[in-house]
């Protein structure tokens, strides 16, 4: 008999019928020098949060009922019961707990050890289990990837993907900082669906909308994420490393290993991978870290959680590290040359790369390295399959060799944004003002906006000059009666700044809107349904102003004279007086498809003043002319929640 | 079509290990034996991004773990060796960008795999620095795969390392 079978004591002689069962079902052998563990004791463990959490008890989703794990059954519990019976899992854990189970890596103490850990703590039991002889699996995983701290890492938003709008989440294990490790070398709990082959666009929403995917845990070294999202997609990643003690950072870790190869099932609105994630970290007593505010997680959200929590009497967010995307760098470092650097880059792209001009050769030597790691990052930048090797540009592959050619420096840093996702405003709005119509008059206006951003509040973790809107709604109150304004199911506004202006930085801009709203402007009851798109080109021209031009159409609702198809050119511009107060303008002229129509001119402006990060002020104005001729004014206040 | 493409790769990779291992340690370091060659790493894992591709919410079932892990084979396929091939094909464009810059975060991660100590690795990456300078001036750089890139540049490190980081 295993020696680590004889130093499980207990506090009570008598073994209950429940855990004799236990252990029988399971074929569990049990040292007759281990003492249960009274069944009032037990019934008091298996409802402690943290077993409970240990278990990922929660009240199913689809339909109200008892808490159950959100793991599939399986291997992940050792009763047959312990999806649904904490307390039977309790007891057959601590049954295979003095089990004389030796296949190795099979005993619960190497499949479980936080289990176990835990529940050692509360028994104030000690072990001396050979976890090096009979867990080599687990073993060989924690020597070979120590962890020394932990961070949730933010992937930003990225709109090139209906899954990626909100961004993505991650939990990083860090290992030793001593030395020259990297942060690229640690490991990552990464969460979401398996397998989604075969799926078009339709199918892939409907199923991770209701639950359809198989959902679990994967290791993947940091830098493949790095590398995925930092040069293939353009998405900064942001890393938020956690304050916690040593053994809080053991036990976090040791569950992690439980829940390799585990199934759930995957929701993209509430359980997802920020909701994953932030329950794992919620194993450690007293942490609430779950974004309760809204019946859905936005990663973002999570991160505005750690930023603000505490654990153990210190602030649970010990530092923010930030990874920028090739964009940001390129975007970064086009901006800190002068025009002249400028003019000269852009010679060389579009000219090729010659370092024998006058112009390269009288620059100072500081300039030369900025101009040419401005024209690596753009060729990279620019370059559709950035990974494959013999696509890269012959004019890439020679300022490169400039680059060898000159003494050694680092690449200039790309500094932080100023707002982190952490501190930036929380990602829900509801807005409350007075509007003026000019068919209808004045009424009360509600909005609510669960998510997201719009070009004029966006900030760090969002894409600039763009939108993301959901479920967005605006309703009018008006003689006692509620109606209806506007909705937008989904309004997605793309726009590449198109800093440089260069090829293939050239600002392709495109938005898409599904919804309803007022077929006549200054009506408040004269609602339609529409989908509309268009596609165009932006450019940022200052860091204070984007220009776009769009080319579009829609179909709607054939009601009030203009038809049921439309194409349409538009404009907007944006300026930022300040990080505080922007404005919007657009301008559209729509022609109806169908004989008959006549065209309309519409013309909007908004202007929104940051009050703080919680409380905005707008002023909106839609004014149309041609087939219809009318307007709306509205002043509110809106609050971030 | 991204994960399709890795996992058929990841397959493809694994199964060819099995005919591929030929490992020569009579070769001075950094001539090979190449683990790029000799144990049947596939093509760039990031080489397309649709629609749906490996991203945010879709994870590896077939990652870079699972080919280091069914690789069991002594030496030029030993865990280590896979490790840092893997790390250089996916990885490749920052380290030969920083390379040039003479330092950066990806560099020092590849000196860490080949077991380069800190103390030595400055002048491990000025060999890697003057190696991969002559590479590129080469009229048949531009030409070459990206896991011939790779493969070369795994050679000029591990021989970097054998040079300069012996303890």
């Amino acid at each position: 008999m295993p020696a680590f079978l004889c130093s499980l004591t207990c506090s009570k002689p008598l073994m209950p019928l429940r855990l004799l069962f236990a252990m029988t079902f399971f074929g569990v052998v049990v040292s007759a020098h281990a003492d249960p563990v009274d069944i009032e004791i037990q019934s008091r463990l298996s409802a402690e949060p943290v077993w409970l959490r240990l278990l990922h008890y929660e009240r199913p989703v689809a339909l109200p009922g008892a808490m159950r794990s959100a793991i599939r059954a399986g291997d992940f519990f050792l009763s047959a019961q312990g999806d649904t019976d904490a307390r039977a899992e309790l007891a057959a854990t601590l049954a295979a707990m003095v089990s004389e189970e030796v296949t190795p890596d099979q005993h619960v103490r190497c499949r479980f050890p936080a289990r176990v850990a835990w529940l050692e703590q509360q028994l104030e039991q000690q072990s001396d289990f050979d976890m090096a002889a009979h867990c080599p699996a687990l073993q060989r995983w924690r020597t070979e990837y120590p962890v020394n701290s932990i961070s949730v890492v933010l992937a930003t938003g990225y709109l090139g993907n209906p899954a990626s709008y909100y961004g993505h989440t991650l939990i990083k294990f860090n290992g030793p900082t001593t030395g020259s490790s990297t942060q690229l070398q640690n490991k990552t709990l990464n969460y979401g669906a398996i397998d989604t082959r075969g799926d078009n666009p339709a199918v892939y929403i409907a199923k991770a909308v209701l639950g359809g995917y198989e959902a679990g845990f994967s290791e993947v070294d940091f830098y493949v994420h790095e590398n995925t999202y930092g040069e293939n997609e353009h998405r900064d990643l942001w890393d938020f490393e956690l304050d916690l003690p040593a053994q809080d950072v053991a036990f976090v870790t040791a569950h992690a290993w439980e829940l390799m190869g585990k199934r759930y099932n995957y929701y993209f609105f509430r359980q997802n991978c920020a909701y994953r994630m932030a329950e794992i970290l919620q194993l450690l007593p007293g942490l609430e870290i779950i974004p309760t505010a809204r019946p859905y997680t936005i990663p973002q959200s999570l991160t505005q959680q750690i930023g603000t929590a505490r654990y153990a009497g210190a602030p649970l967010l010990k530092q923010v590290r930030y990874f920028p995307s090739r964009q940001a760098r390129f975007y970064s470092r086009f901006q800190s040359l002068t025009p002249e650097q400028r003019h000269i880059m852009k010679r060389m792209v579009l000219e090729g790369m010659d370092t024998q001009t006058e112009a390269f050769n009288d620059l100072p030597l500081q300039a030369r390295y900025q101009l040419i790691d401005s024209v690596v990052d753009y060729h990279q930048f620019a370059n559709e399959a950035p990974q494959a090797g013999q696509s890269q540009h012959p004019d890439y592959i020679k300022a490169l060799a400039m680059r060898f050619a000159l003494p050694p420096l680092a690449q200039s840093e790309v500094p932080h944004p100023v707002t982190s996702p952490d501190i930036g405003r929380p990602p829900s709005w509801v807005q409350v003002g007075i509007m003026h119509a000019s068919e209808a008059g004045d009424t009360l206006s509600i909005r609510i906006r669960p998510a997201y951003y719009d070009a004029l509040d966006g900030d760090g973790s969002h894409v600039r000059n763009a939108a993301l809107t959901m479920g967005d709604t605006q309703l009018t109150a008006r003689e006692g009666q509620l109606r209806l304004h506007k909705l937008d199911i989904v309004s997605v506004e793309s726009a590449n700044p198109g800093i440089s202006g260069l090829p293939r930085d050239d600002g392709v801009a495109w938005k898409v809107r599904f919804g309803a709203e007022q077929g006549k402007v200054g009506c408040l009851d004269c609602l339609v349904a529409r989908a509309q798109a268009d596609a165009g080109m932006g450019r940022q021209l200052s860091s204070r102003s984007f220009v776009a031009a769009y080319l579009g159409g829609g179909i709607q609702a054939d009601r009030y004279d203009q038809g049921t198809l439309f194409a349409r050119a538009s404009a907007d511009a944006i300026y930022r007086f300040s990080e505080r107060v922007s404005w919007k303008g657009n301008i559209e002229l729509r022609q109806g498809l169908e004989r008959g129509v006549q065209e309309l001119l519409i013309v909007r402006s908004d202007v929104r003043w940051a009050w703080s990060t919680l409380v905005d002020l707008r002023l909106s104005y839609e004014g149309s002319t041609g087939a219809v001729d009318g307007h709306v004014l509205s002043l509110g206040t809106g609050i971030y929640w | 079509m991204a994960l399709r493409t890795f996992n058929t790769l990841a397959i493809a990779a694994i199964l060819g290990m099995s005919v591929n291992v030929q490992a020569d340690s009579s070769k001075p370091a950094g001539s090979g034996p190449n683990p790029y060659s000799d144990c049947g790493i596939g093509a760039a894992l990031f080489s397309n991004t649709g629609w749906a591709a490996v991203t945010s919410n879709v994870i590896w079932d077939l990652g870079s773990t699972a080919i280091t892990s069914a690789t069991a084979s002594p030496e030029t396929c030993s865990g280590k060796n896979i490790k840092t091939a893997l790390f250089i094909r996916d990885t490749y464009t920052q380290l030969v960008e920083e390379s040039a810059a003479g330092d950066g975060m990806h560099l020092k991660t590849a000196l860490n795999l080949v077991e380069c100590g800190e103390a030595q690795q400055s002048n491990a990456i000025q060999a890697v620095r003057s190696e991969m300078g002559a590479a590129l001036s080469n009229a048949d750089y531009q030409g070459k795969t990206h896991l011939e890139k790779s493969s070369d540049f795994y050679n000029v490190i591990n021989k970097a390392a054998a040079r300069h980081c012996s303890v």
